[in-house]
């Protein structure tokens, strides 16, 4: 049976997609299990780790600080406006997660991903005043957001966006004071790390969801098997109120609008048991540091 | 000089040789071949020298700039190295050849000399926390015959005997900024104390036995390579192994105490006749 | 050209330092008015060496390793040393893209840290010449292990993430490694285990000379320093003013031969036979861990496959 299904993967896959079950044993419309952990990594201001069947993410949050910029009157609102960006994230895929790529080059995947995140990051509605270092506001806390990929079993967008949410959600900042010194000198910049520290706090959820074409079939979550034989993958990211934050469909084939209301509702019914798997993993405090997840 | 690959039968003479305290060149085990040293050829450098150790033949030649210490140590000067096995040494530098071997060389100079703290870097300060000297330190092999770690580290040693850098003179500016001055004189040079720097000795297992400072062919019949910093103090400085063989244990504690007496005796020697041609001021 | 992208700093931005340890100099500098103290940025290279609480200083820390974590590899290995998390994962043995012929496999390793591994400044994308170093010595260690010659015409590739760094990078890399290459099935002639430890110096009781280096000075009769070896040491340890030099071991403790030794820093000929003999003792037994954890998750994996 594995010499047909290497022969021939997509007649492989037709004979389980016609009796609407997928080889490893999940519905149409089913997800792998989600694994949540964080604050796992001492040396970052927050981490977490987020497995989805195989795929693994690990993401490390580091904050500096940096003068804020002053807004200029022409400005326009900041949510189109990149250059008040507090926060970078950057996806690497090396060849530990598998072998298909380089540790010389970056991937185009790796690349394609970083910048979707990087605007997606933007989405959160995460108030100025949350990254401001001193209370006047003069400098903020800009926010390195670091995802490495340990393991490439398909889906990898979603295990991103999840690792990100729970990654600033555990983010613990501290208080920041600012020593001015004489003239000439820059001011000091120091962190109180006998007050406690405080967290981000994070306007709203992002909920992400990918599916994959297969032979005019719906796929939710693909494995890696699934992305490599499908046509068209449709990723989609919502926010709490149900507002479309990211859309994007890439693929050999044209879909019909029928097919994308499908992903969007699918999607829409799916948002409270992500939200439940955020919040579950952020409120255990982790204070231990195996991670028996991985 | 190319070094043709041995055949099984010389690599049998050499180890049979290795067992008897005898080697090919006459030497016993722990005897080092005699060595030349070419102080201060290169003018414009501000110490350099060339070691001839049998075939290998080393050149070695430091410049010198000023700028900011590392912040965590205001009191110290820097040191970088950089080693550059030309083609000319051997047909496998060529091209890309050479980038395995010169990140070894140069980070084990680095370990040895800058990494213990053994050499006295406080003499290259100028002003703590604002201006210090920066050496670097480049070396070239342009022949190899077996031991460029020793080599090295000896060329590097007798080119720091070597450098002179300008002496300085710490003058009060305007608006109480602090400012330094370069003495044009060329007689008024200050030298560094090179008591503190080590030197390399490498010893490699032939078979059941170890010898000192192999050949170029003895190289190829080596099971596995010790490279052992050793200064005037008799401490060691840095180890290094290298090779695919593994060691047992007891040989080790063997090849490190007789890298310390060779060592030794090797730094005794160079400070002796460095000394004798006024080349180091101590 | 594919244009690197990796974004590295587009803002100059920096760490804040610690407030605590500001306010400690500033009142130590108070007292030493007259000396003239230059300003070291306060890290935490510059407090002493906490005396240590839940070990004694021949106990290495707590180990937790597991294999075959990435699916995707031939074999895969996460070693957490407390806090150091290591993952390693090999590809191999595949077919080489080049068609030369050669006779036994090519190995090649690399070591990369993640950018928030370390404390402090992020670590930039681009390999520096610190992870080159310990690819390096992450080979020399294990290549004579592998029976390579089984394997001609093939590339087998270890690959060695750092999530996180508190000390003993180099001995969670080199046991990582091995557990990956145990798993995938690689054969070798015994598994490498290693160990590091430090030598550091202790406040030398005598005439108060705190600044004095180890061995003899240039004064006739200067006191020797008390100095004490530690078994595997966190970063704090290794990275202090205090340590003096630091010894890593990796051995085959069936073969009873050592595959790799490095020692840093200026140690007399008895401090550095001390340590490789601590390391080795420390070696042995780390291997008798890396046999329980692969004898265990081999059992694991038979009862998956039979159920």
């Amino acid at each position: 049976m594995e010499a047909f299904q290497k022969v021939h993967p997509l007649e492989f896959y037709k004979k389980f997609l016609e009796r609407s079950v997928r080889p490893d044993g999940r519905g149409l419309d089913c997800f792998r299990k989600i694994n949540i952990s964080t604050g796992s990594i001492m040396t970052t201001d927050g981490s977490s780790f987020v497995k989805i069947g195989n795929t693994s993410v690990i993401a490390g949050v580091k904050a500096e600080v940096a003068l804020t910029p002053t807004q200029s009157d022409n400005s326009i609102s900041s949510n189109n406006n990149n250059n008040n960006n507090k926060m970078f994230v950057n996806v690497e895929m090396g060849p530990i997660c598998s072998n298909i790529f380089s540790s010389s080059k970056p991937s185009e995947k790796a690349m394609s991903l970083c910048s979707q995140l990087n605007s997606l990051v933007n989405r959160l509605e995460i108030n100025d005043k949350e990254l401001y270092f001193d209370d006047q506001g003069k400098y903020s806390w800009y926010l390195y957001i670091d995802l490495y990929c340990l393991d490439y079993n398909g889906n990898l967008m979603d295990a991103c966006v999840l690792a990100i949410m729970s990654a600033l959600k555990n983010v613990k900042l501290p208080k920041g004071i600012v020593v001015e010194s004489s003239a000439s000198e820059a001011p000091q910049l120091f962190k109180d790390t006998e007050q406690p520290m405080r967290s981000l706090n994070i306007g709203t959820y992002l909920i992400p969801q990918t599916f994959v074409l297969l032979n005019d079939y719906l796929l939710t979550d693909p494995s890696l098997e699934e992305e490599k034989l499908s046509s068209g993958t449709i990723s989609i990211t919502f926010n709490d109120r149900f507002e479309i934050c990211t859309l994007l469909y890439t693929g050999i084939t044209s879909i019909s609008e029928k097919i994308l209301e499908q992903c969007l509702e699918k999607t829409k019914k799916r948002s409270t048991e992500i939200i439940n798997l955020i919040d579950n993993c952020c409120t255990t405090i982790n204070n231990s540091n195996n991670n028996n997840n991985i | 000089m190319v070094i043709q690959s041995l055949s099984p039968s010389e690599i049998y003479f050499i180890q049979q040789g290795v067992e008897n305290n005898l080697r090919n060149d006459g030497r016993t085990r722990l005897d080092y071949r005699p060595f030349e040293l070419d102080i201060g050829e290169i003018s414009h450098a501000v110490g350099s020298s060339r070691i001839i150790l049998a075939d290998t033949h080393i050149l070695v030649g430091i410049k010198a700039d000023i700028s900011a210490p590392d912040p965590l140590t205001p009191n110290k000067g820097s040191l970088t190295f950089s080693v550059d096995c030309c083609p000319s040494a051997s047909p496998e530098y060529e091209g890309k050849g050479a980038d395995y071997i010169n990140i070894e060389l140069a980070k084990q100079l680095e370990r040895v000399m800058k990494d213990s703290n053994s050499m006295d870097l406080g003499g290259l300060c100028i002003m703590p926390g604002k201006y210090c000297w920066n050496l670097y330190i480049d070396a070239i092999v342009l022949d190899s015959g077996g031991n460029l770690f020793d080599a090295l580290s000896i060329g590097v040693r007798a080119a720091l005997a070597n450098t002179r850098l300008p002496t300085i003179r710490i003058t009060q500016g305007e608006y109480s900024t602090v400012d330094f001055e370069v003495s044009d004189d060329p007689e008024a040079m200050q030298s560094l104390d090179i008591d503190g720097v080590p030197i390399n000795v490498t010893l490699t297992t032939i078979g059941n036995q170890f010898v000192v400072d192999c050949s170029g062919e003895e190289e190829q019949c080596m099971d596995a390579r010790m490279t052992i910093g050793v200064n005037k103090r008799g401490n060691i400085c840095g180890i290094q192994k290298g090779g695919v063989a593994g060691i047992d244990a007891h040989t080790i504690n063997q090849m490190i105490l007789a890298a310390k007496q060779v060592g030794s005796e090797i730094l005794k020697t160079m400070d002796n006749v460095l000394k004798d041609h006024h080349i180091a001021t101590k | 050209m594919k244009i690197d992208f990796r974004v590295t700093n587009p803002i100059a931005t920096s760490i804040p330092l610690d407030y605590k340890i500001y306010k400690q100099q500033q009142e130590q500098q108070k007292q030493n008015e007259q000396q003239q103290t230059i300003s070291v940025p306060v890290t935490t290279t510059s407090e002493p060496i906490k005396k240590r609480t839940n070990r004694s200083e021949e106990q290495f820390r707590q180990i937790f390793m597991k294999t075959g974590v990435v699916s995707q590899a031939s074999g895969s290995a996460y070693i957490e040393i407390e806090n150091t998390k290591v993952i390693c994962s090999v590809h191999g043995p595949r077919a080489s893209p080049k068609t030369e012929l050669f006779e036994s496999a090519k190995f090649s390793c690399e070591l990369k840290f993640a950018s928030f591994a370390r404390p402090g400044e992020r670590i930039d994308y681009m390999e520096s010449a610190k992870e080159k170093d310990l690819s390096i010595n992450l080979r020399q260690s294990i290549i004579g292990a592998i029976r390579l010659e089984k394997y001609p015409k093939t590339v087998i590739d270890v690959y060695v993430m750092v999530l996180n760094d508190d000390g003993g990078v180099l001995v969670a890399a080199i046991t990582a490694a091995s557990m990956a290459l145990a798993d995938a099935g690689v054969e070798m002639y015994d598994m490498v285990s290693a160990c590091s430890s430090i030598c550091i110096r202790n406040q030398s009781i005598s005439n108060g000379s705190n600044g004095s280096g180890s061995g003899n000075g240039s004064s006739g009769a200067a006191p020797k320093v008390q100095s004490s070896i530690l078994l595997d040491p966190t970063l704090q340890e290794e990275e202090s003013k205090d340590s003096l030099g630091c010894v890593v071991v990796a051995k085959m403790p069936s073969l009873n031969e050592i595959t790799q030794i490095i020692q840093t820093g200026e140690l007399s000929y008895n401090n550095t036979i001390d340590g490789i003999d601590l390391c080795i003792d420390g070696c042995d037994k780390i291997y008798s861990i890396m046999k329980q954890n692969l004898i265990s998750s081999l059992e694991k994996q038979v009862s998956k496959k039979l159920e």
